[in-house]
């Protein structure tokens, strides 16, 4: 018994000759994050914003890894860019700068993104005039501050007081007319906007 | 786990002719530590203070606080010294040798200082199985040498993209000296 106990005891003894003892980290650490894509945006402020984007972290290795779910997302004014967690869509300001922001911890890492405000805008149907009952086709276009004009595609809304319907997609908007009479159709641009908060309106008679 | 040791502990307390004891040791401790896809090896001393409650010849209980002085960098650049504790349940044989074996089973906790980005001071929790003999030397003194074995598993890291985990098996061959009261 009492060999067995010592033989035993002895035993452990064997990793008395180990002397390793490892000097360089093997968990690599963060050494940066960043937002995939370009270094700044700019949009037209009518344009439909839908971007989704990536945030990658930057390990002291050299590694590369994917962020998106573990940063927090922000916008540095809601007013003019709104962020939810990586996606991003237009505010409600015609005009302004924003940073996209993503945070965690110590770390931060912003991207700038600069409205083109539209300067004035105009509606119209392109295809034929209005005069009698039917389905009719209505454009709206907007000229901005860089000189471009362009058809807009948010931040406006069409309104008819509810006499006929209107049917609206991105770029097309479609009223469809079944009665006679007076009709008025409005067009307004940003209108939680007061700076620019501008209606524009079409009137038609309808004799047939 | 812990509360059934916790319960275990002072169940054993009640059927022994017990004494107050404290003691200290030195270990040679030799860790292989891994995350999964990387290995890493830590070889220290430790400094071990405890303070115990129990019969010699039977079962007692230990509480113990530990020091290692840590050359290694593991977990970041600088990886500072490890401070721990531990809860021990030991049965002794008593077998009428001049030796007395015993077992012992717990479970530890402890912290060390590391510079990483995002966290500072690493948590690390372990269970604890030993073995070991005592040697009297009069009523009061007693040698203790033995055998601990610790399966560790340390706080875990975030990078962010991924987070590592990094357990190790730790042993340790230890010699002390006891008083008991």
């Amino acid at each position: 018994m009492k060999q067995i106990f010592l033989t035993l005891l002895l035993l452990p003894l064997i990793f008395l000759g180990c002397k390793e003892t490892t000097t360089s980290p093997i968990i690599t650490d963060i050494d940066s994050i960043y937002i995939d894509g370009n270094s700044s945006y700019s949009f037209y402020s009518t344009d439909k914003i839908d971007l989704n984007l990536t945030a990658k972290v930057v390990h002291t290795n050299g590694s590369i890894g994917d962020a998106t779910d573990s940063v927090f997302w922000s916008s540095s004014n809601s007013s003019v860019l709104v962020v939810n967690k990586n996606n991003i869509t237009n505010g409600i300001k015609n005009s302004g700068d924003a940073d996209i922001i993503i945070e965690y911890k110590n770390f931060r890492y912003t991207i700038p993104v600069h409205l083109i405000a539209l300067t004035d805008f105009n509606i119209s149907a392109p295809s034929q005039d209005i005069n009698s009952t039917g389905v009719y086709l209505l454009k709206a276009s907007g000229n901005f501050e860089d000189g471009t004009q362009k058809l807009l595609q948010t931040n406006f809304v069409w309104d008819n007081n509810g006499s006929f319907d209107i049917n609206e997609t991105d770029y097309n908007t479609t009223i469809n007319i079944n009665t006679t009479g007076i009709y008025e159709i409005n067009a307004t641009v940003f209108p939680y906007d007061d700076d620019i908060n501008k209606t524009k309106t079409l009137e038609y008679n309808i004799s047939e | 786990m812990k509360k059934l040791l916790l319960f275990l502990t002072i169940l054993s307390s009640l059927y022994s002719e017990a004494t107050f004891y404290v003691g200290s040791s030195i270990a040679y401790q030799y860790e292989i530590l891994s995350t999964g896809k990387k290995k890493a090896f830590n070889t220290t001393e430790n400094i071990n203070l405890k303070v115990g409650y129990g019969d010699i010849k039977a079962y007692s209980v230990e509480f113990s606080v530990d020091y290692a002085k840590n050359d290694s960098n593991i977990v970041s650049p600088n990886d500072e010294d490890k401070y721990g504790y531990n809860i021990e349940l030991l049965k002794s044989f008593d077998y009428d040798l001049f030796f007395i074996p015993f077992v012992k089973v717990g479970f530890g906790s402890g912290t060390m200082k590391a510079q990483r980005e995002l966290q500072t001071k690493i948590s690390y929790g372990s269970y604890n199985f030993g073995a070991g003999i005592y040697i009297p030397i009069n009523k009061d003194f007693d040698l203790e040498f033995g055998y601990l074995y610790k399966t560790v598993s340390y706080e875990k890291f975030t990078l962010l993209d991924e987070t590592i985990e990094l357990n190790s098996h730790q042993n340790n061959s230890y010699a002390g000296i006891n008083f008991r009261f």
